[in-house]
């Protein structure tokens, strides 16, 4: 046994050529970010309590686009809703390579809505493509687009119009409705879908607009006293038990707790401890 | 320090340790990514701690051990990481070359063990803890960390046992 001891370090060691290629690693973690940051947008766009990445990535709605069952959300929500269908076909996107000459995840979703492609032709290359994260094929797809490569199927929508190109532009930024209503204070314009195109019209034009985007912390941030896969796990036992949104508000009330995402995970982790709640579920 | 700064000093460390928890370079890689993703999003926060390295790495141990993901085990080693034949394309002695398919099949035998009870190994004899540091990671007992090591030297040593029968002809 000694002998298996004294070789687990010599083994370890003599593995450590398995380590993945860090360039990689770091640009896939990257797009899987900008991708969490979306879904925070997106949730605290549609008024949902923002409990963790990993949490949102599973329960967010958007109005605004005909998303598929299931699918992941590509873009963030917009505060006005607007999503005008004109039968107007914008230009060709002209998206902006990054200084590594590459193009961020968003550029890519970008590109392969504006060309018209939706979820179910995402689902078609996947199957294709053997992949499961239709986000991941989306991106794909899009970066395939933006080289000049023609895809494997036909899209079966229309190219993107205007309005929604420049509400991608915005959006796609940082900015918020947040921020849309900070614009139109600004630009004595109560429009805000018309404000947001204004402001994604700039920001196509390589301008840029009179106030910085909103910060992405949340509330989720601000809290964490334990590591991810802890709070989900706890936010999952918490749901699991059947407690649901108004239950955290009377909990938050017995403990002289607001932010319900925390009140939530502490729950969760009594129940995971074996300990009760003060209320049922 | 900056996400990316830290990405560039520690990301090599962490890819490396994130591969002896799982024994696996693709599984390293996706609890990796999906580690970074998570950190960067949130990495104002991280950067506060007194030890953002300590935190990230306490994140890539708790996603090893709470992967959901569906592990596809496939066969250990593929096709060219294994130690020994890296090593035969080096044109290393043929003593040397004994000796790292020795690694290899500790590395097979480890690749059997419980998650936690590889991650207690890997925490003693990869990243030197000792048994306290190690318990105050996995949120348990020391006790905790003695059996399951206890357990897996046990398992390793048992493997060990069958294997050399087997060789012998003797099962």
């Amino acid at each position: 046994m000694h002998e298996n001891v004294d070789r687990l370090s010599e083994t370890f060691a003599a593995h450590e050529h398995l380590a993945p290629n860090i360039e990689e690693v770091l640009e896939k973690a990257n797009l899987r970010a900008r991708t969490y940051r979306r879904r925070r947008r997106a949730a605290q766009a549609t008024g949902a309590s923002v409990l963790g990445a990993g949490i949102v990535a599973s329960s967010v709605v958007l109005p605004g686009r005909h998303w598929g069952p299931g699918e992941a959300v590509g873009t963030a929500a917009s505060g006005g809703g607007v999503s005008s269908l004109t039968s107007t076909v914008a230009p060709a996107a002209t998206p902006t390579a990054s200084p590594t000459g590459t193009y961020s995840e968003q550029q890519e979703l970008s590109a392969y809505f504006a060309a018209g492609y939706d979820y179910d032709n995402a689902l078609a290359l996947a199957g294709l493509w053997h992949e499961t994260d239709l986000t991941q094929v989306k991106a794909e797809a899009g970066l395939k687009l933006l080289q000049g490569s023609v895809l494997p199927v036909p899209p079966n929508g229309q190219p993107e119009t205007q309005q929604e190109k420049e509400q991608d532009a915005f959006f796609s930024a940082g900015y918020d409705y947040n921020d849309a209503v900070a614009l139109g204070a600004l630009w004595h314009e109560t429009d805000l879908a018309q404000v947001k195109a204004e402001a994604g019209q700039k920001l196509l034009d390589g301008q840029k607009l009179p106030i910085a985007p909103s910060d992405v912390a949340t509330t989720a941030d601000a809290s964490p006293k334990t590591v991810d896969t802890a709070e989900d796990r706890a936010l999952e036992a918490y749901i699991a038990a059947g407690y649901g949104y108004d239950d955290a508000v009377a909990l938050g009330a017995l403990w002289h707790e607001t932010d319900l995402g925390q009140i939530k995970a502490e729950a969760g982790q009594k129940l995971l401890d074996g300990q009760p709640l003060p209320i049922r579920p | 320090m900056t996400f990316a700064e830290f990405a560039a000093t520690r990301l090599p460390r962490l890819l490396r340790y994130a591969v002896m928890l799982t024994g696996d370079r693709e599984l390293a890689q996706d609890v990796v990514q999906e580690v970074l993703a998570r950190a960067q999003v949130r990495w104002r926060k991280i950067a506060s701690t007194i030890s953002p390295d300590a935190y990230v790495r306490q994140m890539v141990l708790n996603e090893y051990l709470s992967w959901r993901r569906r592990w596809a085990v496939r066969a250990i080693h593929a096709v060219g990481e294994r130690v020994v034949e890296l090593s035969d394309s080096r044109g290393v002695s043929r003593d040397h070359a004994d000796a790292i398919a020795d690694t290899d099949d500790v590395w097979n035998r480890l690749a059997t063990l419980p998650r936690k009870q590889r991650a207690v190994l890997v925490l003693r004899y990869y990243e030197q803890l000792d048994d306290d540091e190690i318990a105050e990671l996995l949120g348990c007992a020391r006790v905790t960390v003695r059996s399951n090591a206890s357990k897996a030297l046990k398992t390793l040593r048992l493997q060990q046992e069958r294997h050399h029968l087997t060789v012998a002809g003797e099962v």
